[in-house]
């Protein structure tokens, strides 16, 4: 009897395996790409974009697009890399390097249409502190924008930035192009190593669903696939099986209240600030080229009635909630500073399109970000290196 | 390719695979296991191609094919030119789609063309070849030969297997008794902790850029030498217990041992007869050898010292080159050979000082062999640090660290 049921589940798994298999190579390859391996360990940075990538981003009724880097792992083509180098650098977290949209539509290439050509120094999860070093990482490198543009996604990007400022000076770890440099001894990385075998094999239902989405088509059809079908869409949502992007949290809350001398919250845009004026200098310093902040707001931001949902759902009625209130205030503090700033969110609300944002992902649509790249150009040309005026007019 | 995963070892693709070709070999439907074969290679191989590298990949079997048919079990006429032809158009094939990088920076070389396996493809086709003319007692057909030249088990990191092995493999293809089959399933499980468990630990830790922090002492010096050395056994050796296991638990039991405890070699000859050992015997046999052989009979015996020594700097040369398109596996092959010439210098200083009979006694002393031993694995510790290090970056750091 053991026999027989050992022998049925090792023609199940091999059932499995096989379906697993003519699912990769034949029926849906499409969906083993739900979560692509698109970074590595850069020798400066760390986690950064992989050089030299094609890889599908697929998501049914959301997107569906190839997202190419340059050799150094920028956002675009190769072909165009010295051309992008040379002109202004775009430096930002995930909506900026725009993975959801083709490469041709991200904010930054879609500047060519306004013949200002840009590079891409975004990487998805990367904060203020990685692109300033990112920006530091090119300048040893020999190279020189003719501005710099930092992207604030206003998607947590309000924090305490104290412990961040090393960033801006501390020894860059290693070499693009020479010899690899190491701050790690062989002994540190040995037991790094043997810690992480340790904890290779996936410890909670968390990460067992992310190695899943990472590898089986079987699972990202089952998981993704379904959102094509509107039926399951509607159900799985209803059966809370996946999440509902209007009840994910966008901001820290207490951003979103009045900030009164005892809310946190105002150190944080403060400190947020003083981190923005400490790259611009450190960009003065390096370059002595434009520098200014372009910002770009969340999806709670964007769509008022999603914000309202939130509330409700999270039992948060009466608190004074108000998206738009850090933002305010964020500009204000940068205004104080000095510091030239684009805010998108008034082009973006009078454009008159009715969604900015994926069904599923918060991130920026095509068309938002084209919107994103007209009032950009024209800052870029008009305003930010003349200084005028600091929050032009959207056209 | 976007969307498709290459099927490497440690995939789960590979492992549905390698579970499909044995749950055949233990079905009644084992007679097809051949077909079976044939067909699960050629969906490993197809992850990893691209249309330009199946094109590419079509010249470089295709034509040794109808050459080795025409061959087949002839041992007169035109079998030694054809097959002379046809090793040529190959290595030349091979050397063009390999890109050598030291071949010098020519237009010609930049193609976009990547074929996984082929350095192990290239073998199996020359040994076919010249041995056609004594295996017209084998069968010989399209199918025996796709599955030889593309076997999934071996078409990443070899065994190298000899044909007529490799034939006999497939007859007896079949469900392996219980003791057979659970031993082979044991050494499937130690060979994927090897490779993929332990190894890696390894070779993280054999980043020799950890020399340039500013912390590094010898400690990091000695975990750097060692642990690269390790990673290679573990890896390669691991990899060939899971193939050689699932060869076995398809009743396939003639793919040959790649390893018999390297690292306890007492000098360099010993060490390449004990690491990945097919790869030696074919290099022996199809360069070493012949080209030996040629040399000693065209020069008088005064020469011969020197015949040898240049037989073992070119199958050296193989050596490296088969390893590696850049000029690191070139040195790495050239410092073994000039190693290997100096040891035979200095047995010759020996036997003349000692006599042949002291000579073999001195040399099977203890403490003599555990020095040989142990100044053998630190040669090949500090040469296979030349595989991922480019010559440039070894010696600034090590100068770094030195200095």
């Amino acid at each position: 009897m053991t026999a027989r049921i050992l022998k049925l589940m090792l023609w199940a798994a091999l059932a499995v395996g096989v379906l697993e298999l003519s699912a990769r190579l034949f029926l849906f390859p499409q969906y083993t790409a739900m979560l692509p391996d698109m970074y590595w360990q850069h020798p400066v940075l760390g986690h950064y974009n992989k050089p030299n990538l094609a890889v599908r981003r697929f998501n049914p009724m959301n997107y569906d697009v190839i997202n190419h880097t340059n050799s150094l792992g920028m956002r675009g083509r190769e072909k165009d890399r010295e051309r992008e180098l040379a002109g202004v650098w775009i430096a930002g977290g995930s909506n900026t390097f725009g993975g959801y949209v083709s490469d041709g539509d991200v904010f930054a290439a879609g500047l060519k249409r306004y013949d200002i050509w840009a590079a891409n120094l975004a990487s998805e999860g990367h904060s203020i502190a990685s692109q300033a070093a990112m920006l530091r990482v090119l300048a040893r490198e020999g190279y020189r924008p003719r501005s710099v543009v930092l992207v604030l996604s206003m998607y947590f990007a309000i924090r305490d930035y104290s412990n961040d400022f090393s960033a801006l000076t501390e020894p860059l770890a290693g070499s693009l192009s020479g010899a690899p440099v190491s701050t790690k001894t062989a002994r540190q990385n040995l037991i790094a190593a043997m810690t992480d075998t340790r904890e290779a094999l996936p410890n909670d239902f968390q990460a067992i669903r992310a190695r899943l989405l990472k590898s089986s088509a079987l699972y990202g059809w089952f998981k993704v696939g379904t959102m094509g079908v509107p039926v399951l869409r509607d159900w799985t949502l209803r059966a809370g099986l996946r999440n509902d992007l209007d009840f994910v949290q966008n901001f820290d809350l207490k951003l979103l209240r009045p900030l009164t001398d005892d809310n946190p919250g105002r150190g944080e845009i403060e400190s947020t600030a003083d981190y923005v004026a400490a790259v611009s200098k450190m960009v003065k310093e390096m370059f002595d080229v434009p520098f200014g902040v372009l910002i770009l707001p969340a999806h709670h931001q964007l769509h008022p009635e999603s914000f309202a949902r939130y509330v409700a759902h999270h039992g948060l009625t009466g608190q004074d909630l108000e998206p738009l209130r850090a933002l305010t205030a964020l500009k204000a503090a940068l205004e104080r500073r000095d510091i030239p700033f684009l805010d998108t969110f008034p082009a973006l609300r009078d454009s008159g399109i009715a969604r900015f944002t994926f069904p599923d992902d918060g991130h920026l649509t095509a068309e938002a970000h084209r919107i994103v790249a007209r009032v950009l150009a024209n800052w870029l040309k008009n305003d930010m290196r003349s200084g005028a005026p600091k929050v032009p007019v959207p056209r | 390719m976007i969307g498709i995963d290459p099927i490497s070892a440690d995939s789960l693709a590979f492992a549905t695979v390698a579970f499909g070709v044995i749950a055949l070999a233990w079905s009644r439907a084992s007679r097809w296991f051949p077909i079976g074969l044939a067909i699960a290679s050629l969906v490993v191989l197809a992850t990893w191609l691209r249309p330009l590298d199946i094109a590419a990949l079509a010249l470089f079997v295709g034509p040794p094919y109808f050459a080795i048919h025409q061959l087949w079990g002839q041992k007169q006429g035109s079998a030694t030119r054809t097959a002379i032809v046809v090793i040529v158009w190959e290595v030349l094939l091979f050397i063009y789609l390999r890109k050598y990088e030291w071949v010098g920076d020519v237009s010609w070389l930049d193609h976009p063309v990547a074929i996984i396996g082929l350095s192990y493809m290239l073998f199996r086709v020359i040994h076919l070849i010249v041995e056609a003319p004594n295996m017209g007692h084998l069968p010989f057909g399209p199918l025996n030969y796709l599955s030889y030249i593309f076997a999934f088990w071996t078409l990443l990191s070899g065994p190298i297997q000899r044909y007529e092995a490799f034939v006999q493999g497939m007859s007896t293809a079949g469900r392996p008794a219980p003791d057979k089959a659970l031993a082979a399933a044991h050494r499937m499980v130690n060979g994927l902790i090897k490779a993929f468990v332990i190894a890696p630990v390894f070779l993280r830790s054999s980043d020799i850029a950890a020399l340039t922090s500013a912390d590094a002492n010898w400690l990091d010096f000695a975990i750097v030498l060692y642990s690269y050395p390790i990673y290679l056994y573990l890896n390669f050796s691991g990899y060939t217990d899971i193939v050689i296991a699932i060869a076995r638990l398809c009743g396939v039991n003639t793919l040959p041992e790649n390893f018999n405890r390297p690292y306890l070699a007492r000098n360099l000859p010993d060490f390449w007869s004990r690491w990945h050992m097919s790869f030696g015997t074919w290099i022996r046999h199809y360069v070493f050898t012949p080209l030996s052989k040629f040399l000693l009979g065209a020069t008088p015996p005064a020469a011969h010292n020197t015949m040898l020594a240049i037989s073992v700097v070119v199958t050296f040369f193989v050596v490296g080159a088969w390893h590696g398109t850049t000029l690191n596996f070139l040195i790495f092959g050239l410092l073994h050979a000039g190693a290997i010439i100096v040891g035979a210098f200095y047995g010759g200083i020996l036997k003349s000082i000692l006599g042949k009979k002291r000579r073999k006694e001195f040399e099977s002393h203890i403490v003599v062999r555990a020095l040989s031993t142990v100044l053998c694995f630190h040669f090949v510790a500090a040469t296979v640090l030349l595989f991922p290090n480019s010559v440039s970056s070894l010696a600034s750091t090590l100068t770094q660290f030195w200095g």
